[in-house]
């Protein structure tokens, strides 16, 4: 092996005993650093190749086993000091305090996950969500749909604005989508207040709330906790959806516009939608688990009525 | 509990001033310190069971910030940017040709070296570094033994390293 292969394993060391929260061999870690300049390159590129395969690893392959339940996110062991930089760390005292909202935007079929300070969130594809630097105890879901797992602090309810409406907790993981069809909460763990100032509906672990926009009244309904944020795996579930609500789901996670006839918008579908895998083979199935037609034409899908 | 942190960091400043300087801040050493006192000041209270190593820790991922935004800022807004940095509301995202067609191919070497180190490997990388589960969480979820998730992570990081060093 050469030199610059055994630096290489070494730094591969470095950055795999820093994901360990307990690391704190630091005057190792210094010592090795020091001791020649290359060392810190090499543990640069390491960093820097992981990162740049983000991208190539949030595809799924079809054969990766699906997880019995889904991964209980690790929470950080202290402060902002999140192992290894697994996701993007915004410390709100990192940036100087300029008063300007901090914008995450995820194109069409990208996941990302922004750590803050009060919370960490998941994003589903063709989201963007605000938060405010100097206020890290709100955040603003412009569009899409976005996983939180907030951390209990009773003192300061975290606060997420959707349209003109406002979901609120103490503590908990709960997933907000936002979109044409209406807004959607979902809660898997503790307790959340919709639009505490209005309506202040409460939901608990397994209830979801309904906003669609086509309709007048809220609808809470359950859904196993389990299933809440179960985007972030590929794979969907429904009770009684509409079809119109399946369909920006599945725009979201794919990537690709789905379209959806109005006559059969409303046609309700039970069941669990797994997309990961090859795109052209998933619309293949998807007429026949939906139980409606699928019409391709130049890149956009529509779903028809069962010809 | 910030005061207190403040204070190991006073007490402890050349060494962390030692540590970023080792970890490529360059002339900038001294602004980083800067950013650490201010994140530390800001830092919620709370008891920190080993708080010098809670400062390098920091100090490390502030680096890794810098580092990321440098990178950034040679490859800006390509295909596959994964930034952390705040996006700016009416700048477009849209990258020049050049440096789409340097990303799409250094993506492409990526993708192919995660390809050639195996299904089973390549799975337990994407829930290390997107699922961000530990390893031994990894090797609970695939059934696997902790050593062989140690191997696999290990063999993920030097495929990605060297697809992304070489450039053809």
């Amino acid at each position: 092996m050469t030199d610059r292969g055994d630096i290489r394993e070494a730094a591969i060391n470095w950055v795999m005993a820093q994901a360990d929260p307990a690391f704190a061999d630091w005057d190792g870690f210094l010592a090795w650093l020091e001791a020649d300049p290359a060392h810190a390159s090499a543990y640069d590129a390491v960093l820097a190749a992981a990162d740049a395969a983000e991208p190539a690893l949030r595809v799924v392959p079809a054969s990766e086993p699906a997880p019995a339940k889904p991964p209980i996110w690790r929470r950080q062991a202290v402060g902002g000091a999140l192992a290894a930089g697994l996701v993007a760390v915004i410390g709100f005292g990192y940036f100087n305090l300029r008063p300007a909202p901090v914008v995450f935007e995820t194109g069409p079929g990208e996941h990302r996950t922004i750590a803050l300070d009060t919370a960490t969130i998941a994003l589903n594809g063709d989201t963007r969500l605000v938060v405010d630097r100097h206020d890290p105890h709100h955040a603003t879901l412009d569009r899409g749909e976005a996983l939180f797992d907030v951390k209990h602090d009773e003192a300061h309810p975290f606060a997420v604005k959707v349209g003109d409406d406002e979901v609120q907790d103490v503590g908990t993981r709960f997933d907000v989508t936002h979109d044409h069809t209406g807004t959607r909460v979902a809660v898997a763990e503790g307790m959340v207040v919709y639009n505490p100032k209005a309506e202040a509906v409460r939901l608990g672990p397994g209830q979801t709330l309904d906003a669609a926009r086509s309709a007048a009244e809220l609808r809470v309904a359950t859904a196993a906790t389990s299933d809440i944020g179960s985007w972030r795996e590929d794979r969907l579930s429904y009770r009684q959806a509409p079809l119109s609500v399946v369909a920006a789901d599945l725009s979201r996670g794919l990537g690709l516009p789905i379209g959806v006839d109005d006559r059969i918008a409303e046609k309700p579908f039970t069941g669990v939608i797994a997309y990961g895998g090859d795109k052209a083979q998933f619309l293949g199935r998807l007429g026949p688990l939906l139980d409606v037609g699928v019409k391709q034409d130049q890149g956009r899908v529509t779903l028809t009525r069962r010809p | 509990m910030s005061e207190g942190l403040q204070a190991i960091l006073l007490a402890n400043r050349a060494t962390l001033l030692r540590f970023v300087a080792a970890r490529g801040a360059g002339d900038d050493a001294e602004d980083v310190l800067q950013e650490l006192w201010i994140k530390v000041s800001a830092a919620p209270s709370g008891p920190i069971a080993n708080p010098l190593s809670y400062l390098f820790r920091a100090a490390e991922n502030l680096m890794r910030d810098r580092h990321r935004a440098s990178r950034q800022s040679i490859l800006r807004d390509t295909a596959w940017d994964e930034t952390n940095s705040p996006a700016l509301p009416g700048v477009s995202d849209t990258p020049t040709g050049e440096r789409v067609l340097i990303a799409r191919a250094e993506l492409a070497r990526i993708e192919a070296a995660l390809a050639a180190i195996g299904d089973r490997a390549r799975s337990v990388f994407r829930l290390h570094r997107i699922e961000g589960l530990a390893q031994r969480d990894i090797a609970t979820r695939m059934g696997v033994s902790l050593s062989t998730v140690e191997a696999d992570m290990r063999k993920a990081y030097r495929a990605v390293a060297q697809a992304r060093e070489k450039p053809e």
